[in-house]
């Protein structure tokens, strides 16, 4: 396992948490489940056309996050199960469309080892402008997540703000989407913060500790994964689950 | 006395159907202005068009540059996230950038907005953890917080016990002489209104009626609000007519 590897997942899963923070307050823990699910067609159709796989699965989910992004403002009571239909759609679209199934599944769970030299330069580029933009704009963003209503009473284009979260969520699970793939990326963004929310006394230490929780899972799942020889992601995320399981005897 | 803001002909639908229309009125400086009307009678649904939270029709006009503290009704949040009241209060714009490291002057004026409210011992505590009376007066302290020329304040649902909904309405009423703002309350309440309103905008889906709360809340026009008998039954029953 190269130190390349594991400094990719690490800042794919520390940029993962810091945004992970405002679903969690969003209360929307299953969003970038379902979300992540859209880059599947994305992915296909850059496999079919030859391009980076990563440019495919941005570009599906830019797309799908603008969809969002209008939809909510419309505000209509059915958007959930539109979302649902429309996610699962691209799910089964995907599944269609990959020209060879053992991508589908590299896909599907992610591969980090088939990473190129190119990935690795965008995941530290995108991944520490994603870490700098929401460090700098957390503020604004926990107001509008928390409450829109009171955001906009306090002169925030609140508008504005959610296209900059969701345009942020979707760059990061495309980063995701390489090191555990499309089912496994959701988890990135919550369990880090699931853990810290069980043992925070504040919202600040919280986001702190989804970054700390988020760099343990890794390293733990990287060592975890050289030792029993299983696949890198499914450890990482294996270890989350269990660092949560024992955050809550916290709470008990 | 001039008036500040200027509200004609409001209408506002949802789902291509009114929920308030033909509501005209102005506010005037200083002085306080209530709307009163029935559950579902869409007075939120005024605050929702005065904050540019939903389309309307009409017109809304401002004579002079609005800052407005706004106390929802409802704060929906999940109640085991743990933010403090600190954090909550430095989430308003009006602390800038000092979330992460608040300097001492901004915490100064939080500390001082709670305790205007009388909620300055909850500082620390989480929000999740207070009480529904305990949380309307943070929400009273983050409204002032970004010292408004206008304060909307929704009344709370149902869950807040008599005693705090009896003595937080005479705190508005002092904050905003000292702190110069003019409040704008939603009550269904009859008494709250005779009490603390000089104006008063009677609604049940359309606009009712609009004046000084001695003049125009005559028995048959509170008849015609809450239906016949009801002038006789208002919701608490400490209260008298």
């Amino acid at each position: 396992m190269s130190l390349d590897i594991i400094f990719v997942s690490l800042i794919v899963a520390v940029a993962s948490a810091i945004l992970g923070v405002f679903i969690i307050l969003k209360r929307l823990a299953l969003v970038s489940d379902v979300l992540s699910h859209v880059a599947l067609p994305g992915m296909a159709l850059a496999l079919f056309f030859g391009v980076n796989v990563f440019l495919g699965a941005f570009a599906a989910l830019l797309f799908a996050v603008l969809g969002i992004y209008f939809l909510e403002k419309k505000s209509k009571a059915s958007f959930d199960a539109i979302v649902g239909i429309m996610f699962t759609m691209s799910l089964a679209l995907g599944a269609v469309f990959f020209p060879d199934k053992e991508e589908l599944l590299d896909s599907l769970f992610g591969n980090i080892y088939s990473i190129s030299a190119v990935d690795i330069y965008i995941t530290y580029i995108l991944g520490g402008t994603i870490i700098a933009l929401t460090i700098l704009f957390f503020r604004k963003i926990a107001q509008v997540t928390f409450s829109s209503q009171l955001a906009q009473s306090e002169g925030v284009s609140v508008g504005r703000v959610n296209l900059l979260f969701l345009l942020l969520l979707a760059l990061v699970i495309a980063l995701g989407i390489k090191v555990v793939g499309t089912l496994l990326v959701g988890a990135l963004t919550i369990i880090p913060v699931s853990i810290a929310k069980n043992i925070a006394e504040n919202l600040r230490l919280m986001a702190v500790l989804s970054l700390v929780f988020a760099v343990v899972m890794v390293l733990l799942g990287a060592l975890v994964s050289y030792i029993f020889g299983i696949d890198l992601g499914a450890s990482i995320i294996l270890s989350g689950g269990v660092l949560f399981l024992l955050s809550l005897i916290k709470v008990k | 006395m001039t008036s500040i803001l200027d509200v004609k002909n409001l209408a506002v639908k949802y789902n291509d159907k009114y929920v308030v229309k033909g509501v005209s009125f102005f506010l005037q400086k200083g002085k306080t202005l209530a709307i009163l009307g029935p559950n579902g009678a869409g007075k939120s649904t005024i605050f929702k068009a005065i904050l540019g939270l939903v389309d309307y029709e009409g017109k809304i006009k401002w004579n002079i540059k609005p800052k407005i503290g706004f106390v929802p009704q409802r704060f929906d949040f999940d109640r085991t996230v743990p933010i403090t009241t600190k954090e909550f209060m430095l989430l308003h714009s009006a602390s800038r950038s000092n979330f992460w490291f608040p300097k001492k002057n901004v915490l100064d004026e939080i500390k001082k907005y709670l305790k205007l409210v009388g909620a300055d011992c909850h500082l620390n505590k989480k929000i999740g953890e207070l009480s529904s009376g305990q949380f309307q007066r943070v929400l009273i302290a983050r409204a002032i917080f970004g010292k408004p020329n206008v304060l909307l304040f929704d009344e709370p649902t149902a869950d807040i016990d008599v005693e705090g909904e009896m003595t937080i309405y005479p705190l508005i009423s002092k904050l905003s002489k000292e702190l110069d703002f003019t409040p704008i309350l939603i009550s269904h309440d009859l008494n709250i209104v005779y009490e603390f309103a000089d104006s008063v905008i009677c609604l049940n889906k359309k606009m009712m009626c609009f004046g000084s709360p001695r003049f125009v809340l005559t028995p048959e026009q509170l008849n015609q609000l809450y239906g016949e008998g009801v002038g006789f039954y208002v919701h608490h029953s400490h209260h008298k007519l």
